[in-house]
């Protein structure tokens, strides 16, 4: 007992000449900062969100003050999903211990659940650290997978608003029962109603800084075929069909991003088609698995927001993994592949001039040639809709001759019947 | 046999008072209309139905399409089996003892009909004769009646050329349409004066003491049971492949599946002769339908729905297997489509044919008629469909750039169950579908061996191994019925006869 009375004092006295006349100073010359450590960029509408948080103080501790340590009650912090014309939602946050060092910045993991009515809006949550002398906060805009806008860009590995606010994209998990629901007849009337401009958008990434290069490849006819996009272009006039290439700002980080950054800024002209070529820009760069396959989940998702439900055909390409990393390549062909099936998206492989062995087989701008105008093929609406009608009619032919030698010979036996039994 | 020669160039139709008569008593269970404009309507109710239903989801459409019909498909196999098995535990046969025979006095042996109907046989006329002679009955009770189409002049000649005995009667049945069997045998039917009825084929070969057998089982037996089926079997199983699997499958129809549908007391398909009837209740019930091309099934079924039952005798008639392949996908297909008629003659008004079987009557019939039509049609359907499926997993390990669905397509990334894709369920449907036919296989090879312990042909196990072989011949038979059903519903497929180069009376 006395040993413990003693440690206590002992204590109580080296905190009180650590600390002595300090206290003051800390509440008004120190303030907490606050800013996204990581926040997932694409979630799907039933998924729970996890972000976190980095904290510190904004400047160095006075001397003597090395081992304070702030504790933050839980109420101290709160996330605000702001949604544009309704009222503020405060999220139930799941806080950690709150501590905030003096020196390091300190992660702090938050976790916090957002309704799914709410993952179906678009708006903004707002973090917030409130001590009793300081209040600091950190925006993330919360974009619809469909419609994220236009102001989107990619930086990083990551899409940020023109504001620079951290973009949390969320993506309507794909139902398959929904889809299937009435899907025959839904695709029998797309077939008829498509519009009769066969035209075909070509969004691809291109790591020859497509910004620039594009303008020329689109509007100055007189310069040469260049790569695959020439070649496109080429056999796409020489078939007389519209294309529109869009080929956005090469994003190293992760170039699938940039496709998608990019989709918001181009609208329908009336292209039947739009074709996803993610080319092997990622395979080459190391995007992330997970976020490339959620960055085509989220891509598919906007291009359908584009336009009305049903009425544009999508195709994927499926990427070919260059000759050397076609271990890691494979990862990418599967992901692609797993998206287009669980869409339901048309696909085409990537233009291939080499076998499976990597073996060459024929020279790439031949494989390219071939590929282009398999898809000139694929995409040719009236072409499908012939075939449509001569299934319809061939069938309503054999039915209408099945039905009429039917007919008669029923009428001929029963003929026979009668005769055979009528009276002597 | 007789030739093109023999025949007249074109005899005209004539009436038939039989055929007005059968159909003026008994139309509504007649195939005269194969099938009713109620139940057109009903069909086109239920492809109605179906469409709507693939519109709304062709997946789950699919799946309980193919569900449905491996359900039925196993059913119908399970039954069979369950049936067979139960009649090798049971043996319920009516059983005739050599006492029972020896204490039937000659006198008081009843007048026996026998119908034998006949088209262009005239080169076994001499043999089936023999074959009658080798009866033990007496002469004086015999009625024998030779049944002869008008149009078969070669047939008609040479039994006239017959020295034919006193109870020998030539019928020569009018050139009326249909041209069947059953309407000759009605015509046999009218003139006949036995109290018993049977019928045999030309180139049948019954047991000598079969009709006393029939006499002293109707005596045995309680007044409602007015047929008998007596077993047949083939005297010529070794002649090749096809006459081994036909003698399986006779020995496992006549020998196993029929007496357990005895057992049972669900409505027996009678086979197509050796069947004896008494013959107030046969005149009662109708007789024949002369448009249905297997009336045998007919009749075993209506005699069931009007209260009367039928068993099965412990004797034997011997026939003469085909052995050349499209004489017997002929047979077959007759068979199919006059199943398949039978099924559509009852499936008129479900509810009376319930009514009038019992349910479980009702359903053996579903499963014995209906069902087994539908398995043989079905068979080639799903054989083609695994076979894709199993060429897509041979492509994959070739390496040819196809690759099998999975049955569950797990997203190894984000640990998503992806076994909700079309592919994958379809997956579920494929490997269930494999099992059932595989199950089904086997059930039908184990019959057939089962078949060949029965009559001792351990010789022919290597046939009943490859029995699978010889469905999909059933099934090839089956679809040549079925679409003659739309076509050329009364036509009846002529079997021709004689083929054999085994000598029957030797071998039995």
């Amino acid at each position: 007992m006395v040993v413990r009375l003693g440690a206590g004092l002992f204590i109580l006295i080296v905190t009180m000449a650590l600390g002595a006349g300090s206290s003051n100073l800390v509440a008004e010359e120190l303030c907490p900062t606050l800013k996204i450590e990581s926040v997932p960029d694409i979630v799907f509408s039933d998924q729970a969100v996890q972000v976190r948080i980095a904290t510190g103080f904004d400047r160095e501790p006075p001397l003597r003050q090395l081992r304070r340590i702030t504790n933050l009650t839980p109420a101290e912090v709160t996330a605000v999903l702001t949604i544009p014309g309704e009222k503020d939602t405060p999220l139930e946050v799941v806080p950690s211990q709150l501590e905030i060092p003096p020196y390091n910045d300190t992660s702090l993991p938050l976790r916090f659940a957002i309704s799914q009515r709410y993952l179906q809006t678009e708006g903004r949550i707002r973090i917030t650290l409130k001590t009793s002398y300081c209040e600091v906060e950190a925006t993330i805009a919360l974009r619809r997978g469909q419609s994220p806008g236009e102001d989107l860009f990619a930086q990083g590995a990551h899409l940020y608003t023109q504001d620079g606010a951290r973009v949390m994209l969320t993506v309507d998990r794909y139902g398959e029962a929904s889809y299937r629901r009435w899907a025959v007849p839904k695709a029998i009337l797309r077939s008829l109603t498509l519009p009769p401009d066969e035209g075909v958008v070509y969004l691809t990434t291109y790591s020859n800084n497509g910004k620039k290069i594009l303008p020329a490849m689109n509007h100055n006819s007189s310069s040469p075929p260049n790569g695959k996009l020439g070649i496109l272009r080429e056999e796409f006039s020489a078939a007389k069909r519209k294309l529109r290439i869009i080929a956005p700002a090469f994003n190293n980080n992760a170039p699938a991003l940039g496709l998608l950054a990019e989709a918001g800024r181009f609208l329908p002209e009336g292209e039947t088609a739009i074709m996803i070529d993610p080319g092997i820009e990622d395979i080459l760069f190391g995007t992330p698995v997970a976020l490339y396959k959620n960055v085509l989940h989220a891509l598919v998702s906007r291009i359908e927001g584009l336009y009305p439900p049903g009425t544009r055909e999508i195709f994927l390409i499926i990427p070919a993994p260059p000759a050397g990393l076609s271990g890691r390549g494979e990862a990418y062909v599967e992901a692609a592949t797993k998206v287009a099936r669980e869409r339901h998206l048309s696909v085409m492989p990537a233009p291939r001039n080499s076998g499976r062995d990597q073996a060459f087989l024929y020279p790439t701008n031949e494989a390219r040639r071939d590929f282009t105008r398999n898809l000139i093929l694929r995409t040719q609406v009236s072409s499908r809709r012939g075939t449509f009608y001569l299934t319809v009619g061939v069938l309503l032919v054999a039915l209408v001759a099945f039905i009429i030698v039917q007919v008669w010979n029923r009428r001929r036996l029963r003929k026979l019947v009668e005769f055979t039994c009528s009276e002597e | 046999m007789a030739t093109s020669r023999d025949q007249p160039k074109a005899i005209p139709f004539r009436k038939d008072a039989t055929v007005r008569e059968f159909l003026a008593a008994n139309r509504k269970c007649s195939a005269v209309e194969v099938i009713t404009g109620y139940q057109i309507c009903k069909l086109l109710v239920l492809f109605a139905a179906g469409a709507v239903f693939f519109c709304y989801d062709y997946k789950l459409f699919w799946a309980t399409l193919l569900f449905g019909l491996c359900g039925f498909y196993m059913a119908a196999i399970l039954y069979k089996l369950i049936t067979v098995i139960l009649s090798i535990i049971h043996k319920p046969e009516l059983q005739v003892t050599p006492e029972e025979l020896a204490a039937l006095r000659a006198e008081e042996l009843p007048v026996y009909t026998i119908l034998l109907p006949m088209y262009k046989e005239s080169g076994i006329a001499e043999k089936l004769l023999r074959g009658i002679d080798r009866l033990d009955y007496p002469r004086e009770k015999l009625d024998v009646k030779l049944l002869l189409e008008e149009d078969d002049l070669g047939t008609v000649e040479a039994c006239r050329k017959l020295n034919l005995p006193a109870y020998c009667e030539v019928i020569v049945v009018p050139n009326a349409f249909p041209k069947t069997k059953p309407k000759a045998c009605n015509h046999g039917l009218a003139a006949a004066r036995g109290d018993y009825l049977v019928i045999y084929d030309a180139e049948d070969i019954p047991e000598p003491d079969q009709l006393k057998k029939a006499v002293a089982a109707f005596k045995q037996s309680e007044d409602k049971v007015v047929c008998l089926q007596v077993k047949l079997n083939y005297y010529n199983p070794r002649e090749n492949w096809l006459t081994k699997w036909f003698t399986m499958e006779y020995t496992t129809w006549f020998e196993f599946f029929l007496p357990g549908l005895h057992l049972l007391g669900a409505p027996i398909p009678l086979g197509g002769t050796s069947n004896h009837f008494r013959i107030g209740p046969l005149r009662e019930l109708g007789g024949w339908d002369p448009f249905n091309v297997t009336e045998d099934c007919d009749l075993g079924i209506r005699i069931h729905a009007h209260g009367y039952l039928t068993k099965v005798l412990d004797s034997v008639t011997w026939e003469e297997a085909n052995r050349k392949l499209g004489n017997w996908i002929r047979q077959r297909s007759r068979w199919v489509k006059g199943y398949l008629q039978t099924h559509l003659v009852y499936s008129r008004s479900n509810f009376r044919t319930l009514g009038e079987l019992g349910l479980f009557g009702y359903l053996s019939f579903l499963l014995t008629v209906g069902g087994l039509s539908a398995t043989l049609i079905l068979n080639p359907i799903f054989w083609v469909v695994l076979l894709l499926y199993f060429g897509l997993w041979v492509g994959y390990l070739l390496g040819l750039g196809v690759e099998p669905w999975q049955m569950i397509y797990t997203d190894y990334l984000s640990d998503i169950d992806l076994q909700y894709t079309l592919w994958s369920q379809l997956s579920w449907v494929f490997y269930g579908l494999s099992i059932i036919l595989f199950s089904a296989n086997l059930v039908f090879i184990l019959i057939n061996v089962l078949a060949c312990r029965r009559r001792g042909l351990r010789d022919l196990l290597p046939a009943a191994i490859l029995s699978p072989v010889y469905w999909a011949l059933i099934s090839l038979a089956a679809w040549k019925g079925f679409l003659q059903l739309f076509f050329r519903p009364f036509y009846w497929e002529k079997t021709d006869h004689g083929l054999t180069e085994v000598s029957g009376a030797r071998e039995t």
